[in-house]
């Protein structure tokens, strides 16, 4: 049951890529699905991932970088939600989700986890499959599979009912210093549209690491290249991250301040919509009260918090979660636990 | 019978204006505006209470000059309160000086309107925010060091009042009552 829940995150945030809004797929940490569609969503940045490890090392995933920096944000949750994750075996897992809204409607997922035997690393084990099935019928698939020692690669599809909303492949290629992610995105070939990401992480120096992303959309009559650079530099404490690109602008500072105290501020600018927004976020991590607390506050005048607490004997672990928008007057609460 | 009276009399008295007209029969007949009504009320009245032929110096009417009349109806027809009277005193400060003090008088007063607003607006943002992003912090804190001061005190209570402070979960104490 370890390497069960060793491969996949108990608490998983839903996802916050661009295409993939309405899925709350259960992804392993390391394993975050790209924007299949960056030209609908407005920033291209969502897919900006990167990581350094060593000298000249592997920069890891391209979207790696801005993620260490999400991560520190608090994620906004409304309305009730349970979680049962329940391991069955060493290979198996499935959770119930129960998320009872007070805006929208109120939905049931079954979700389950398998996770094979080949063996990568200490808490890596391919091949990863992943599903998500909701009330109404909707399903999420994610199958995660190390193809060679350096070739990773991974499928991809979403339904919304009975119809398939997203499907995508992708293979990622680590080199010495350098990845490269090749992803197809809809391909539809009687209609003939599609989309194709390639990302390219190359370490420069141990703590810098450059990068870009092109991405190619094509539709019968209509076709169209987006392309951005990303650049990190890795501090001894602190990661900074910036990517420029035609859609706008998204710089990211990420600074580990103590053992418990980790700030991260996010500065967005998209060219699309014409405006630009800073959000400053704090994550407060206070092991000996089991206590995970994450703040933001935003140039939007939005203020939020999330407080996680693991009440201790039972597996049992609760989250609170507000969010307050000063300048529309709005308040957002929700309250969530998870057992198992 | 023809009155006769003589003209120096009136020309003493009557001050205002007056038309002449003469009858037929050589009287002078003088049209007097309404000042002088009085004035004829008083001849005729002496006339026929003393001798026609003479006119006693008619006694003065209590003739008041135009002037005072005006004044005086100008003083009961105006209306003032208060405090048009003391705004009409300030007529008296030149132009600049007025129009400078009324700038500044509404300047301050909207200047003082905007503070209000602001400081109450102000205010409920950064209560709120407080209560968001801090509070719930510092009553987990607080709570963690009431713990450890109670589980201090308990393993003190058991082990003798030289144990020293170390943080974790004795062995030889039975478990605290649950205080999740």
């Amino acid at each position: 049951m370890g390497s069960v829940l060793a491969a996949s995150s108990p608490n998983p945030p839903p996802p916050a890529t661009g295409g993939t809004a309405a899925s709350g797929l259960t992804v392993p940490p390391g394993f975050g699905m790209p924007s299949v569609s960056p030209v609908i969503s407005p920033t291209g940045a969502a897919l900006g991932q990167q990581e350094t490890e060593n000298p000249l090392p592997n920069p890891g995933a391209f979207d790696e970088c801005h993620r260490k920096c999400k991560e520190v944000f608090p994620m906004q949750m409304e309305g009730v939600r349970l979680v049962v994750n329940k391991g069955l075996s060493n290979h198996f897992q499935v959770n119930h989700n129960v998320m009872l809204s007070t805006m929208g409607d109120s939905t049931y997922r079954f979700g389950a986890t398998y996770v094979g035997s080949k063996q990568t690393g200490p808490a890596e084990l391919f091949p990863v499959m992943v599903g998500d099935m909701d009330n109404s019928g909707s399903l999420n698939a994610q199958i995660i599979h190390q193809i060679t020692k350096r070739i990773r690669s991974k499928v991809a599809f979403q339904t919304q009912q009975n119809k398939f909303v997203n499907w995508q492949g992708d293979a990622e290629f680590r080199g010495e210093d350098f990845t490269a992610t090749v992803t197809l995105g809809n391909p539809d070939v009687l209609v003939g549209s599609g989309i194709v990401v390639t990302h390219y992480l190359q370490s420069i120096t141990p703590a810098l690491a450059l990068g870009g992303e092109l991405v190619y959309h094509h539709r019968p009559g209509e076709e169209g290249t987006v392309m951005s650079f990303v650049g990190r530099y890795t501090g001894n404490n602190y990661i900074a991250t910036l990517t420029l690109g035609s859609a706008g602008a998204h710089a990211s500072y990420y600074h580990k301040a103590n053992d418990q105290l980790q700030v991260g501020v996010e500065l967005e600018a998209s060219s699309r919509m014409q405006d630009t927004s800073v959000s400053f976020g704090y994550q407060l991590d206070m092991p000996k009260a089991n206590l995970l607390f994450k703040g933001s506050i935003d140039s939007n005048w939005v203020v939020g918090a999330t407080l996680e607490k693991k009440l201790l004997p039972l597996p049992l672990s609760l989250v609170l979660c507000t969010f307050l928008n000063h300048s529309k007057n709005k308040f957002q609460c929700g309250f969530g636990a998870t057992i198992g | 019978m023809a009155i006769k009276v003589p003209h120096r009399a009136f020309d003493d008295i009557y001050l205002g204006s007056r038309y002449q007209s003469s009858t037929t029969d050589g009287r002078i007949l003088e049209i007097y505006s309404p000042h002088t009504k009085q004035i004829q009320a008083d001849k005729y009245q002496r006339a026929e209470a003393g001798d026609m032929a003479t006119i006693e110096e008619l006694s003065p009417v209590s003739v008041r000059p135009p002037e005072d009349e005006i004044d005086d109806d100008e003083d009961e027809d105006l209306d003032e309160t208060l405090t048009e009277r003391l705004w009409g005193l300030t007529e008296m400060f030149p132009d600049t000086v007025r129009s400078a003090a009324e700038v500044s008088a509404v300047c301050s007063v909207s200047l003082a309107k905007k503070i209000y607003s602001f400081s109450r607006a102000a205010l409920w943002v950064g209560t709120t925010s407080f209560m968001i992003l801090v509070l719930p912090v510092v009553f987990e804190t607080e709570r963690l060091q009431l713990e450890q001061q109670q589980l201090q005190q308990q393993r003190q209570i058991l082990l003798g009042p030289n144990t020293g402070m170390s943080a974790g979960m004795p062995g030889m104490m039975p478990p605290a009552p649950g205080k999740i």
